[in-house]
C-alpha cells in the first residue's frame, strides 16, 4: 500500500549515470592544459573582454532592453553542495549588475526533474543532455525553440560559435539547448597492475590478447583474485572493447544497447545487424573463453560491487575506461598503493570518435517567459571566464588554489566540490583547468587520442522513435535479456545463444527498426 | 501485566503437558526466526563501524574487521542539519500519527457500522483508489495547485489515510459487540461520543498496531520530500540521509567522468549505518507500544 | 452524524486520488510536455502494444501472479504462525524482545539486502559455498539456477515482513475475548485445541480481509525487491521477471514518455480489478462478514 516508486529512481539515476559514464562524456580533460594563463579571481572586476561584449548594459541604446528587472527560474539536477547558497548570492550580485535580473538556482533529483518537465510547470532554465534524453523530450515539445535570431540578439557569443560545437542542440533541425563547451574522445585504455606484470613476466600490453594473456597470469596465481572482477553493470567495458577494436559505431544510441552498427571506415554509412558480423561470433567466442577461464565471476551478471570498487581494494586486476576515469583511479591508487605501479595501456587500435557536446547544455523552458534574459546569462556563464569559474569552482582561496603549474587544486574537504553543484550545463574546456596529479602518461594518451581522432558525421544524429517506441522499447529489453549475458560469455553454446537472440531480435521488430533508422540517418546525412 | 494471564493461571497446573510442549516448541521455532533476523541486522551494525575498504576486503562479518567510525562522522558532520531534520521528523511522526489515526479510526468507525446503509459503497469508494490510480504526474499537479510546494503539509498529507489501514481497523472493529454502541445511544449519545468514549479506549491493541503502522510509513519516507521541498528547514531526516548518499555516488560518478581526485568516502558502510540511524529510534521505541498488545484489553475485559 | 463523520476522508479521497485518476487517460495518448494530459493526442491502444507484443506478457503474467500467490500464502501462514506463538507464550520480557527483532529486517534497505543476498550466494566467495568447501563438499552455482530463485525470493519477502505482517494478526488476537478462552480450559481443551477451535476460527475475518487487500495487487511486484535481488541478470529472467521489472528495464533509457509506464499500469489495475470484484462477489455470498464491501 505504500508508494513504491521510490527506489527505481536511484537505479534509473545510477544507470543513466553508467550509460552516462559509457558515453564517456567527460567534461574536461582536452586542450585545457594550455591555458595556465594568471588564474581569475571571483572578485576580479567584470571587464574582461567577454563580459563586455556578451553583458549589453542598460545604458547601451542598441542592446536589448534590460529595463525591467527579472527573476530567472533555474532548475538543475543535483544534490547541489553546502556552499552553493554562497556562490549563488554572488552570481546574482553579478547578474544584478550585468543584465539587471537575479537567478533563482533550485537542485532537483532526477525524479523531481522528470516531473518538473511533464507536469508542465512554468520554468526558464533547465539541464538538459543526451543521456537524459534530451533530444526525445525537445521532440515531445518541453523546451522553448531557441531560433538564430534570439541567439544572435541575445546570445551573441554563442551565435558566434563553431557549427560543429552547437550541432548537439539541434533536434529535427531546430535548436532547443545549447551544448556545452567541452567534448571528450570515445578512448578506452586498460589500466593494470605493474607489479603483476612484472611478477608474470607480461611485458607489454598492445593488443586484447595481450590483455588476455595478463589477465590468464592472474588466474592462474593470484587466488585472493578474480582478475576483471566484473560487477553487475559492467558488460559495456566489453561491449566498447569490441566496438572499439572492429571501427563500430551505433548511432544515435549508446552503442552497446544498439543491435544495429555500422562500419566507421564504410563510406555509405549502411546499417548492418551487430550479430549477424562474423567478428561478433568470433568476439563472443573468445570472452566465453574468458569467462570459462574464471576472468570473471561465474555471478558477475549479479555482483554487486563495481570493477573499480573491487580495483581499488586489490580484488581485481584491471580495469578499461575512459582516459579521465584512469586519472581518477590512479589518483586513488597510487596514494595507498604505489607498490601496484598502476599503468594505462590504450586499448583499441584505429580511428578515435569524440562524443556530442550534448552530453551537457542548457535549455529554456517551453512556457518561459523571459527567454531573452536566460540567453544573456547563458552567454555569460559560458563566454565570461568570471562567472564560468565562480560557478564552476567557487571562490578562489576558499574552494580552489592554483599551483605553480598551473593545474588546479582543491582542498579535501570543499563545500563546493567541483562539478557537484550540477554547473556542468556551461563547462567551458577554455575555463577548465587540469587537476593536479595525473598519471605518467596522461599526457601521451591525450596526443594519441587527438591524433587518432576521425570527425563522425553522425555524433549528434539522435533516431527519432515516436513511430517505432515499441520496437526501440523491446530491442532495449532483449539487449539486457540476451546480449548483456553474450558479451559477458554467459551462454553455453554461442552460436545457438546468438541464433535465439537474432530470432527475438527479428520477433521484435529488428526489420523495421534499421529501415527507419537507415532512412533517418540518410536524411539527416543530407541536411548536414 | 494485571490483566494479560488472569483467568487461566488457576488451570495451569491442570494442563501442564500441553503448556510445555508449547513453550518449547514456541520459543525453538521464535528463537530461530528471531536469529535469522537479528544476524543480518548485527552485520549491518558491524558493517557500519568497519572501515569502508575492510568490507570489500573481508566481506561482511559478524566482528568489525577493522573498527572504524567513518561512516557516522559522515552523517553526523554536520550536527546542526541532523537536528534540524530530526526535529521534522518527529513533528512530522508525531502530529502524522495522531491526526490519522484518528481519522481512520473515525472512517473506519462509520464504515463498521451496520446500520450505515451505504457502507458497502463507500467502502468501495475507497478500495477503488487502490486498483487504479492516474500515476504520479497528475497527483503531483493537484499537490503543486494546492500550493503545497515546500510546505509541511506536502509531507504530512500525502499519508494521512491509508485504504489499508481504514480497513484493518474497520475489521477490528467488527469485533466489538453491537450491542456496545447500541445501550449508549439508549442513553442519549452521539455517535461521535460513542465513538470517542466507548470505542476509542477499549481498541487500544488496534490503535496501537495502525498507529504504528502509519508512523512507521511517516518516519521511513524521503519520496514525498523528494518531491516537493527544497527549504532546508523542512528536510525530514530520511531525505537528508538520501541527499547525502546521493551526493556521494554522484561524486563518484563524477570522478569518473573526469577524473578529478575525490576524497574517498565510504559509500558502502553509509548505507549501513544509515540503517542502523534510522532503525535505532524506532527499536527504542516499539516496547512501548507493545505495552499494549495485551491480551483481553479489548471489548472482553470490558464485557468481563 | 455518520456523514459528517465520514466527510474528512471522502473530501481526502476525492482531492488526492479521484481528481487525479483522470491521468489514466495518458495510456491512451503520446504524450507531449507543451499539450500536457489533457491536450496531448490520441493513439489509441499503441501505448499497450510494447507489452502485448514483446512475446513476454504471459510469462510476466504468469510470474508476477505466482509470486504474488506465494507471498500472500506463505505471508499468511508464518505471520499468522507467529502471532498465534507470541500470544500464547510466557515470558514477557524474553517474547518483547524476540518481537523487537523480528520487526528489524523491516528497516534493512533492498539495496543492503541486494548485498548480503549476493556475498551469501556468489560462487567464488559467498559465504554458503565457503561453508561447503570447509566440508569438503562441492560448491553450488546459485545465480546458475534460475529454478532456486523464486524460493530465495519468496524466503526474503517473508523475512523481511515477518515481524510487520504478525502485528496485524497478534493485535487481532488480542482482541478475542478471554473469557472463550477460560470456558475452553475449564472444558478441559489443551492449548493446541484452544488454537485450533477459538484462535484460528475468529482470525479467519482478519485473514481473509488481509489475503483480499493484498489480491488487488496481484499484478504487481515489488520493483525494488527484484531488482535489487535479481538485478539485470538475464540468465534468470525466465523465473524472476515480473511485470514492474520489464516495464522499469523497457523504460529507463526511453525518454520520458508517460504513455507506456500508464499502460502497462492499467492492465494490471484492470485485471486485479476483475479478480477483486469476482472474489468479493464470492466471498459475499458465503459470509457477508468477510466482504471487503
Amino acid at each position: 500500500m505504500k508508494r513504491k516508486r521510490s527506489k527505481p529512481g536511484i537505479l534509473l539515476f545510477a544507470m543513466l549515470a553508467a550509460v552516462l559514464i559509457f558515453a564517456g562524456c567527460a567534461k574536461n580533460n582536452s586542450g585545457s592544459e594550455a591555458s595556465s594563463s594568471s588564474s581569475p579571481s571571483p572578485e576580479a572586476s567584470a571587464t574582461s573582454s567577454a563580459s563586455a561584449s556578451a553583458s549589453p548594459s542598460a545604458s547601451t541604446p542598441s542592446g536589448p532592453d534590460i529595463s525591467k528587472k527579472v527573476e530567472l527560474s533555474m532548475y538543475l539536477p543535483s544534490d547541489g553542495a553546502p556552499d552553493a547558497k554562497l556562490i549563488h548570492d554572488e552570481l546574482n550580485k553579478m547578474t544584478e549588475r550585468d543584465i539587471n535580473a537575479t537567478v533563482k538556482i533550485t537542485f532537483l533529483s532526477n525524479d523531481a526533474y522528470n516531473l518538473m518537465l511533464s507536469s508542465g510547470e512554468k520554468f526558464d532554465l533547465i539541464f538538459a543532455a543526451n543521456y537524459m534524453n534530451y533530444q526525445d523530450n525537445a521532440r515531445r515539445g518541453a523546451f522553448k525553440e531557441i531560433t538564430p535570431e534570439m541567439l544572435s540578439a541575445y546570445a551573441p557569443e554563442t551565435a558566434m560559435e563553431d557549427k560543429d560545437k552547437l550541432a548537439g542542440g539541434y533536434v529535427g533541425g531546430k535548436m532547443f539547448a545549447i551544448p556545452t563547451l567541452a567534448a571528450s574522445f570515445n578512448y578506452s585504455a586498460y589500466v593494470v597492475r605493474g607489479d603483476l606484470m612484472k611478477k608474470y613476466n607480461v611485458p607489454d600490453i598492445k593488443t586484447i590478447d595481450d590483455f588476455g594473456v595478463y589477465l590468464d597470469a592472474v588466474a592462474k596465481n593470484e587466488k585472493s583474485m578474480i582478475p576483471y572482477n566484473m560487477g553487475k553493470n559492467d558488460a559495456w567495458t566489453l561491449c566498447a572493447l569490441y566496438f572499439g577494436n572492429n571501427n563500430l559505431m551505433a548511432p544515435g544510441t549508446p552503442n552497446c544497447t544498439s543491435p544495429i552498427a555500422l562500419k566507421k571506415d564504410d563510406p555509405s554509412l549502411q546499417l548492418v545487424n551487430t550479430f549477424d558480423l562474423p567478428e561478433t561470433t568470433a568476439f563472443i567466442k573468445k570472452m566465453k573463453q574468458w569467462k570459462d577461464a574464471g576472468y570473471w565471476s561465474k555471478n558477475a551478471l549479479s555482483n554487486t560491487v563495481t570493477l573499480n570498487d573491487s580495483f581499488k581494494n586489490g580484488k581485481n586486476a584491471a580495469l578499461i575506461t575512459s582516459i579521465p576515469g584512469a586519472n581518477n583511479i590512479y589518483n586513488e591508487v597510487n596514494k595507498s598503493h604505489p607498490e601496484w605501479d598502476l599503468r594505462v595501456y590504450p586499448a583499441f587500435q584505429g580511428p578515435i570518435d569524440r562524443y556530442s557536446y550534448m552530453a551537457g547544455g542548457m535549455a529554456i523552458g517551453a512556457k518561459s517567459e523571459n527567454a531573452e534574459r536566460a540567453l544573456m546569462l547563458l552567454d555569460l556563464l559560458r563566454y565570461n571566464e568570471e562567472y564560468n569559474m565562480l560557478t564552476q569552482y567557487g571562490f578562489k582561496g576558499t574552494h580552489y588554489t592554483i599551483n605553480e603549474k598551473g593545474d588546479i587544486v582543491f582542498p579535501a574537504d570543499s563545500k563546493y566540490p567541483p562539478n557537484a553543484a550540477g554547473t556542468w550545463g556551461w563547462t567551458n574546456e577554455t575555463y577548465t583547468r587540469v587537476f593536479d596529479g595525473s598519471f605518467p602518461n596522461y599526457a601521451e594518451l591525450l596526443a594519441d587520442a587527438k591524433a587518432r581522432y576521425e570527425p563522425n558525421p553522425l555524433v549528434d544524429f539522435s533516431i527519432n522513435a515516436k513511430e517505432i517506441s515499441e520496437i526501440t522499447t523491446n530491442l532495449s529489453n532483449l539487449f539486457t535479456q540476451y546480449a548483456g549475458p553474450l558479451y559477458m560469455g554467459f551462454t553455453n553454446d554461442v552460436d545457438a545463444g546468438i541464433q535465439e537472440y537474432k530470432d527475438k531480435l527479428n520477433q521484435a521488430g529488428l526489420a523495421k527498426y534499421k529501415e527507419v533508422a537507415q532512412k533517418q540517418i540518410d536524411e539527416y546525412l543530407k541536411s548536414k | 501485566m494485571r490483566y494479560s494471564r488472569s483467568g487461566t493461571v488457576a488451570v495451569n497446573t491442570i494442563k501442564k503437558t500441553d503448556k510445555l510442549a508449547f513453550n518449547v516448541i514456541g520459543y525453538v521455532v521464535l528463537g530461530a526466526i528471531s536469529l535469522l533476523c537479528l544476524v543480518p541486522f548485527l552485520i549491518t551494525l558491524s558493517g557500519s563501524v568497519t572501515k569502508d575498504s575492510a568490507l570489500f576486503e573481508y566481506g561482511y562479518r559478524l566482528i568489525p574487521k577493522m573498527f572504524s567510525l567513518e561512516a557516522y562522522e559522515l552523517i553526523f558532520r554536520t550536527p546542526e542539519v541532523i537536528v534540524g531534520a530530526y526535529t521534522v521528523t518527529i513533528l512530522l511522526v508525531v502530529s502524522g500519527t495522531v491526526l490519522g489515526l484518528f481519522l481512520t479510526a473515525m472512517t473506519a468507525y462509520v464504515l463498521h457500522r451496520r446500520d450505515f446503509k451505504y457502507r458497502n459503497k463507500f467502502s468501495f469508494f475507497f478500495f477503488f483508489t487502490t486498483l487504479f490510480s492516474g500515476g504520479l504526474v497528475p497527483w503531483y499537479l493537484v499537490m503543486i495547485n494546492l500550493g503545497l510546494k515546500n510546505s509541511f503539509l506536502a509531507l504530512l498529507l500525502p499519508h494521512l489515510f491509508a485504504v489499508f489501514h481504514i480497513i484493518i481497523m474497520r475489521t477490528f472493529f467488527t469485533g466489538i459487540p453491537e450491542s456496545l454502541g447500541e445501550s449508549a445511544k439508549i442513553d442519549g449519545a452521539g455517535d461521535l461520543t460513542i465513538f470517542v468514549r466507548l470505542y476509542l479506549p477499549i481498541s487500544l491493541p488496534a490503535l496501537s498496531t495502525i498507529g504504528l503502522f502509519i508512523a512507521l510509513t511517516y518516519w521511513n519516507d524521503w519520496y514525498q520530500a523528494m518531491l516537493f521541498i527544497t527549504k532546508p528547514s523542512l528536510i525530514p531526516l530520511q531525505y537528508h540521509l538520501y541527499k547525502i548518499f546521493n551526493s556521494m555516488e554522484a561524486a563518484q560518478i563524477v570522478a569518473q567522468k573526469t577524473g578529478m581526485p575525490v576524497a574517498q568516502m565510504p559509500t558502502e558502510t553509509f548505507k549501513l549505518a544509515m540503517t542502523v540511524v534510522v532503525t535505532g529510534p524506532i527499536i527504542l521505541v516499539y516496547p512501548f507500544v507493545q505495552k499494549y498488545f495485551v491480551k483481553g484489553m479489548t471489548v472482553g475485559a470490558v464485557k468481563g | 452524524m455518520l456523514f459528517l463523520m465520514l466527510t474528512p476522508a471522502v473530501v481526502y479521497f476525492i482531492i488526492f486520488h479521484y481528481v487525479p485518476m483522470g491521468g489514466v487517460i495518458v495510456a491512451f495518448k503520446y504524450f507531449e510536455f507543451d499539450k500536457g494530459i489533457l491536450h496531448s493526442p490520441w493513439v489509441g491502444f499503441k501505448n499497450f502494444s510494447f507489452f502485448f507484443e514483446s512475446g513476454q506478457a504471459w510469462l510476466l503474467t504468469k510470474n508476477t501472479i505466482l509470486y504474488n500467490l506465494a507471498f500472500i500464502l506463505v505471508g499468511m501462514v508464518f505471520q499468522v504462525g507467529v502471532a498465534i506463538l507470541f500470544s500464547e507464550l510466557g515470558g514477557k520480557r524474553i517474547k518483547k524482545f524476540l518481537q523487537s527483532t523480528m520487526l528489524l529486517p523491516y528497516f534493512i534497505s533492498w539495496v543492503v539486502v541486494g548485498s548480503f543476498v549476493y556475498g551469501i550466494f556468489n560462487y567464488e566467495f559467498g559465504s554458503l559455498n565457503t561453508l561447503l568447501r570447509t566440508l569438503g563438499m562441492d560448491p553450488v552455482d546459485i545465480y546458475g539456477n534460475p529454478s532456486v530463485w523464486f524460493f530465495i525470493i519468496v524466503g526474503f519477502y517473508l523475512w523481511k515482513l515477518i515481524g510487520y505482517g504478525s502485528i496485524v494478526y497478534l493485535a487481532a488476537i488480542m482482541g478475542i475475548n478471554p473469557e472463550l478462552y477460560e470456558s475452553a480450559e475449564l472444558d478441559g481443551a489443551n492449548i493446541f485445541q484452544r488454537i485450533r477451535y477459538i484462535t484460528l476460527p475468529l482470525l479467519k475475518v482478519t485473514i481473509v480481509i488481509m489475503i483480499l487487500l493484498q489480491v488487488g495487487g496481484i499484478l504487481r511486484g515489488n520493483l525494488d525487491m527484484f531488482y535489487q535481488l535479481v538485478g539485470n541478470n538475464g540468465l534468470l529472467f525466465n523465473t524472476t521477471d515480473v511485470i514492474d521489472t520489464f516495464v522499469f528495464r523497457a523504460l529507463y533509457q526511453q525518454g520520458l514518455d508517460l504513455g507506456m509506464p500508464a499502460a502497462a499500469g492499467l492492465y494490471q489495475s484492470a485485471v486485479g480489478f476483475v479478480i477483486i470484484i469476482s472474489l468479493n462477489y464470492i466471498i459475499k455470498k458465503v459470509n457477508p462478514d468477510y466482504a471487503l464491501f
